[in-house]
């Protein structure tokens, strides 16, 4: 469904003295099929961030090509691309947000399909989103009030009044609790399934990955070190990756990541 | 609006599973917004009436009826409709005008402290319309004490010339602002100093170009530093209405637009919405109406500024009820303005810029302090 071709990807330094261009991404090549949830992971500033931007169309690599349905992005139109492509960024609430009513910023999603104003359908859809993901006590109240678990969720669920078939998310539990984590990745996981899309999900809290995702996938330097299924993951790979002491355990048929590092030694 | 969706949330939390309960919340928060937008049209329609009434000539409600209707005596149809007519209009769409102008222009850069006073369009297109009748000699027909029939031909000439200039200047404004976030991510602050220095730079250039004009020019001039609705004709008026009446039938089937606009950059180009063009779009649009506002009026400040912040409080930021609720309450504040300007000084009149920077300098402060992440959304 998804196909990155030898993608590479570099910020452009026309303002700055150094000339040299550092490539955030570096030659990145593969696949992904309708229905799977990709975990993206990497140390910060390994390109996670850039690259579900250049898969969402908002960064145009400088080499490679980036196809949905076998056809490169650049020949879709805007419109017609914002109603496969689902990104959502690290998101945290800000003034503009304020004014709209939780119903109304979900249904902000179904824009691609309208022009004027939303169709019957269109309320129909978010109103089935807002069932499915059971936020009917919120609909009414002003996303300005919200919590910050409860502020994601209304996110999420505009992604998914969007319908895409690619969902692109960075870091979706970012700044959570953990009772609003496993609630979020709850979300998506059921919400993905159901609508039977493809979810790209960056996140740094490995143990998340490993339960929530089909495949994993490891950047380093900009590169694709690792992707494979879960089964396939070596202890060795996440210690070279990360630098810290670490062991995979299972229990319960499920892979756990426990990091053994000690304490540092505190000299006078 | 609190105690309403205090309401709707204790009726969700009891009757929870019911199925058409979530779109009926949703059509009745439209229904209580589309209810607060036809009580402003009614309080504006009343100071209209209000605003005729008002004046050193004593005109009775009886006789202001009648006039409107077209069976009044001749002494009160030319007050009314030579005095005091085209002074309701004026303050009605430049009201309109620049709190419009001033929603688009927060809206699509995404900063609660920006309107065409604050970023400095109004005063650069002071400058520019300054610069035509100055340059152009233009006073002589431009100013309203100078008309005569002969020069009828000219003053229309001389409308478009001077307005062009005026949009000139505000547009240089807005080119400015858009080129600069273009090249650098400006935070809401560094915009705001943008406008503080474009805004002095224009006010010192329409100071500076007084020295090079003749007397009666200069006397043209000066009202520009402070707005007046007085001063225009019927012909000017109608083009200003004509213009921005346009202008707001476009935003208002932009409405989805801009909502998707007030999330972001990102979001809104996740939304299939062109943002970066989007933006230029409507900072062009804002500052042309805005110009053309302070070319007929001078500049009024701070309207641009209050009128929206009123509107959002009223009906939240949904544009297809903003953009009229902002509209309605822009008209309302200037013709009440103007209406003050009048009792305050009973020989002839305060200019209504002096009243709105009385109102508008202490909420722009008020802003400042309670507006949560003013400054956070770089």
């Amino acid at each position: 469904m998804l196909n990155v071709s030898k993608l590479s990807f570099g910020y452009n330094q026309k303002f700055r003295y150094t000339k040299n261009q550092k490539l955030i991404l570096n030659d990145i090549s593969f696949e992904v099929n309708r229905g799977e949830i990709v975990a993206l992971l990497g140390i910060n500033g390994s390109g996670k961030s850039t690259l579900l931007k250049c898969i969402a169309n908002l960064l145009v690599p400088q080499y490679g090509e980036v196809k949905i349905f076998n056809k490169p992005l650049k020949y879709f139109d805007r419109n017609t691309l914002a109603k496969h492509i689902c990104y959502t960024s690290q998101y945290s609430q800000h003034q503009s947000d304020f004014g709209f009513s939780v119903f109304e910023s979900i249904l902000l999603g179904r824009k691609p399909y309208y022009s004027f104003s939303p169709s019957k359908s269109d309320l129909q859809i978010t109103e089935e989103i807002v069932k499915q993901m059971s936020l009917n006590h919120l609909v009414s109240r002003d996303i300005g009030e919200l919590s910050g678990g409860e502020f994601q969720k209304i996110i999420l669920a505009r992604s998914f009044a969007k319908r895409p078939d690619l969902l692109l998310l960075d870091e979706p539990t970012n700044h959570l609790d953990i009772k609003n984590q496993f609630e979020i990745m709850d979300l998506i996981y059921q919400m993905v399934r159901i609508q039977n899309i493809t979810a790209i999900i960056s996140i740094h809290d490995i143990n998340m990955a490993l339960r929530y995702s089909d495949r994993l996938m490891i950047l380093q330097d900009g590169k694709v070190i690792f992707f494979d299924r879960l089964s396939n993951l070596k202890e060795e790979i996440l210690k070279d990756v990360y630098q810290v002491d670490l062991q995979l355990k299972e229990f319960n048929n499920r892979l756990y990541l426990l990091p053994t590092k000690e304490l540092p030694e505190v000299r006078n | 609006m609190v105690n309403f969706k205090e309401i709707f949330n204790n009726k969700s939390k009891e009757e929870n599973g019911s199925d058409d309960l979530i779109l009926r919340q949703y059509y009745l928060l439209n229904h209580k917004k589309m209810l607060i937008l036809a009580s402003l049209i009614i309080i504006a329609l009343l100071s209209i009436i209000v605003s005729i009434k008002v004046g050193s000539y004593n005109v009775s409600w009886v006789e202001i009826i009648k006039s409107i209707l077209g069976h009044g005596s001749k002494e009160t149809e030319i007050v009314i409709w030579n005095l005091r007519m085209p002074r309701v209009m004026a303050s009605i769409v430049s009201g309109a005008a620049l709190s419009l102008s001033g929603l688009i222009i927060q809206t699509v850069l995404k900063n609660p402290l920006a309107s065409p006073s604050t970023l400095g369009i109004s005063q650069g297109a002071a400058f520019g319309a300054s610069l035509a009748i100055i340059t152009f000699g233009a006073a002589n027909l431009e100013s309203s004490s100078f008309r005569t029939n002969d020069s009828y031909h000219f003053e229309i000439l001389s409308v478009y010339l001077v307005s062009f200039f005026a949009f000139l200047g505000g547009l240089s404004v807005v080119i400015v602002v858009w080129g600069l976030q273009l090249l650098k991510k400006m935070t809401s602050a560094s915009i705001l100093l943008t406008g503080v220095a474009l805004s002095s730079l224009f006010v010192s250039g329409t100071i500076l170009i007084q020295y090079f004009a003749e007397e009666t020019e200069i006397a043209a001039v000066v009202f520009w530093t402070f707005g007046d609705v007085a001063r225009s004709t019927w012909s000017e008026i109608i083009f200003l209405s004509i213009v921005t009446l346009i202008i707001t039938i476009y935003f208002f089937f932009k409405q989805g637009t801009l909502n998707a606009m007030g999330t972001g950059d990102e979001v809104a180009m996740n939304l299939g919405v062109n943002s970066k063009r989007f933006r230029l779009i409507g900072l062009i649009l804002a500052s042309l109406i805005a110009s053309l506002t302070t070319c007929f009026h001078g500049v009024i400040a701070f309207l641009g500024l209050l009128a929206p912040h009123m509107a959002k409080r009223l009906v939240g930021n949904n544009h297809l009820f903003l953009i009229p609720t902002t509209i309605v309450i822009g008209a309302i504040l200037l013709l009440i303005s103007d209406t003050l300007g009048r009792i305050i000084i009973s020989a002839g009149s305060l200019p209504v810029g002096v009243i709105t920077s009385f109102l508008g300098a202490p909420l722009f402060l008020y802003l400042l302090l309670y507006e949560k992440g003013g400054s956070k959304n770089a």
